[in-house]
C-alpha cells in the first residue's frame, strides 16, 4: 500500500474515533421517571368491630389509609452516536471502546430533578384495633324494626342495660356506626351470642 | 422397563414442582344475589347490577320464590338474598342475617270505575275470603266481586295473608304471576280487586288505590307494609358488609325515596 493511502487511513481513524463520545457529551438532557416506593397515606376511614364483653357491647376500630406510590423524575445525558461507533468496529475495535465510553458518560450525568407522589385506588389496613370512642351507633331489633340511637362511651363502650330498657327480647339486633356516608353495617348479635348470665341481663 | 420407570420418576417429580411454582391466583369477589321476583320488578336486576359494578362489585343476579332464595343462601349458592318475605316467622331463618332495610306498603287496588274508595280491614278480609260478592255489600255498585290475586309463592301473598287474613284463606279466582299481569286484570275487568306493593301500584296513575280505615298509603295508620330484608349467612366473607354499606349509602336511600319506598337506616 502507499505511503499517501496508509496515511490517510490513519488520518481517518484518528478524526472518527470517539463520535459516540463526544455526541454524547454534547447531547441535549433526555427525562425520565421511574418508579419509587410504596407509601401510605393519610387515614380516610375505618373498620369497625363489635364484640359482647360481660354486661357491654365494646366497639373498636382500626384505620384503613390509602396506597401512595412515588414516582422518581430524573434527566440524563442522550446517549448519540451509535451508527458512528458501529461503523469504527470494524477498525481495530475502536468503536466498541467509544460506546462503553459514551454509555458511561450518559449514566454518569444521570440526574435526579424530583419525587412526585401519587394515589392509587388501593386503601390497606395502616394501624392496629383500637377502642372507638364517642362513636354515633345505631342498633336496629330486625323483628319490631325498632331502632334506637346511641353514643359509645369513652372507653368505646355501651352497656347492654340500655338496650334492655328500650326492648327486651327482641334479638337479633342489627349494629351500625353512624358516619358521614351513611349506615355502616358492623355485626348482629342473637340469642346464641349471648350466655344465660346476659340473657337475664337482657330480660330474654 | 428401567427406562421407563427413569422417566416416570423424573415426571413424577417434575410436575409438583411445576405446581407449586405456578402462582396461586386469589379468586375476585362475586356477588350472588339472588332477588325474588317482587324485588325484581321495584328494583330492577339491571339497576341493581349496574349500581353495584360502579362501586367495584362484579354482581349476577338471579330471579326465584323467595323460599328457593332462602334456600339457595343456605346451601351456599348464592351469598345474598332480598325479599319481602319474613323468614323468621318460619323458623326458616336458621344460620342466617336479616337486615331490614326499607318498608313499602301493600295497598288494595280496583277497577278504575269501582266507587268504593275506603274500606276496612275487616271488610278487605270478607271480601278476599270470599264472605262478600258484591261490591254493593260495601257501598259499591252492583258488581260482582271478582278477586286477582298473586300466585301463593309471592311475598305480597304471604304478607297479605299474614296481616289480613288471619286464619282464613283467600278464595283465589284469577292468578297472575307478576305485577303486570295483576294491573293489567284491574285495568281491564270491571269488579275486580287485589292487592300489591304500593312503588309498584304507582307507576300506573289511573289504578285505584282503595284508603284503608281513612288512611292512606303514606299515612302513618295506614296497616298495611311489606318490609325488604337483606340476607346474608351468618358466617358471610368480610366483602359482604361492604356490599351491605352500599345499598344502605343515601345514593341507594335517595332512589329508594324516588321509588316511594321509605328507607328503614338512615
Amino acid at each position: 500500500m502507499s505511503i499517501l493511502y496508509k496515511l490517510s487511513m490513519i488520518l481517518f481513524l484518528f478524526f472518527t474515533t470517539g463520535c459516540a463520545t463526544i455526541m454524547t457529551i454534547a447531547a441535549p438532557p433526555v427525562y425520565e421517571t421511574k418508579p419509587g416506593r410504596l407509601i401510605t397515606g393519610d387515614s380516610i376511614s375505618f373498620n369497625y368491630s363489635v364484640k359482647e364483653d360481660n354486661t357491654y357491647l365494646v366497639f373498636e376500630k382500626q384505620p384503613l389509609c390509602v396506597q401512595q406510590y412515588e414516582i422518581i423524575h430524573f434527566k440524563r445525558k442522550r446517549l448519540d452516536g451509535i451508527i458512528p461507533a458501529i461503523v469504527e468496529i470494524p477498525f481495530y475495535g475502536f468503536g466498541i471502546g467509544d460506546l462503553a465510553t459514551a454509555e458511561t458518560i450518559s449514566i454518569a450525568s444521570k440526574e435526579e430533578t424530583h419525587r412526585e407522589i401519587k394515589k392509587t385506588s388501593m386503601i390497606s389496613i395502616c394501624g392496629s384495633f383500637e377502642s372507638a370512642p364517642g362513636e354515633d351507633i345505631m342498633i336496629q331489633f330486625a323483628d319490631s324494626l325498632k331502632t334506637i340511637y346511641i353514643q359509645s362511651d369513652a372507653g368505646g363502650k355501651i352497656p347492654l342495660s340500655v338496650i334492655r330498657d328500650v326492648n327486651s327480647g327482641l334479638l337479633p339486633m342489627n349494629v351500625f356506626i353512624i358516619t358521614k356516608a351513611g349506615p355502616v353495617y358492623i355485626g348482629t348479635f342473637d340469642r346464641d351470642v349471648f350466655d344465660d348470665k346476659i340473657q337475664v341481663e337482657l330480660g330474654l | 422397563m428401567t427406562y421407563i420407570k427413569k422417566k416416570l420418576v423424573l415426571l413424577l417429580a417434575v410436575i409438583p414442582m411445576i405446581v407449586c411454582a405456578v402462582p396461586s391466583v386469589q379468586a375476585e369477589f362475586l356477588l350472588h344475589a339472588n332477588f325474588s321476583s317482587q324485588v325484581d320488578e321495584i328494583f330492577g336486576r339491571e339497576s341493581f347490577e349496574k349500581y353495584m359494578n360502579e362501586n367495584g362489585v362484579k354482581t349476577i343476579i338471579h330471579v326465584f320464590p323467595t323460599d328457593v332464595c332462602i334456600n339457595r343462601l343456605k346451601n351456599g349458592y348464592c351469598n345474598l338474598s332480598i325479599s319481602a318475605d319474613n323468614p323468621r316467622r318460619d323458623g326458616k331463618d336458621v344460620g342466617l342475617i336479616a337486615i331490614p332495610i326499607c318498608k313499602d306498603p301493600l295497598v288494595i287496588i280496583t277497577h278504575s270505575g269501582n266507587k268504593v274508595k275506603n274500606l276496612s280491614l275487616s271488610q278487605i278480609c270478607d271480601i278476599f275470603s270470599g264472605k262478600t260478592t258484591n261490591w254493593k255489600e260495601v257501598g259499591g255498585n252492583d258488581i260482582p266481586i271478582t278477586l286477582v290475586t298473586p300466585s301463593k309463592e309471592t311475598d305480597a301473598y304471604k304478607n297479605f295473608m299474614h296481616q289480613v287474613m288471619g286464619p282464613f284463606e283467600i278464595n283465589n279466582q284469577l292468578i297472575a304471576d307478576k305485577a303486570f299481569n295483576v294491573v293489567t286484570c284491574i285495568k281491564n275487568i270491571p269488579g275486580t280487586v287485589s292487592f300489591i306493593a304500593n312503588s309498584i301500584a304507582v307507576q300506573y296513575p289511573d289504578l285505584n288505590v282503595v284508603r284503608i280505615n281513612g288512611a292512606g298509603p303514606h299515612d302513618e295508620s295506614y296497616p298495611l307494609h311489606q318490609v325488604f330484608c337483606l340476607m346474608i349467612k351468618k358466617e358471610s366473607e368480610p366483602k359482604m358488609k361492604n356490599v351491605i354499606n352500599y345499598l344502605l349509602s343515601d345514593k341507594a336511600n335517595k332512589k329508594m325515596n324516588t321509588l316511594g319506598i321509605t328507607p328503614l337506616l338512615r
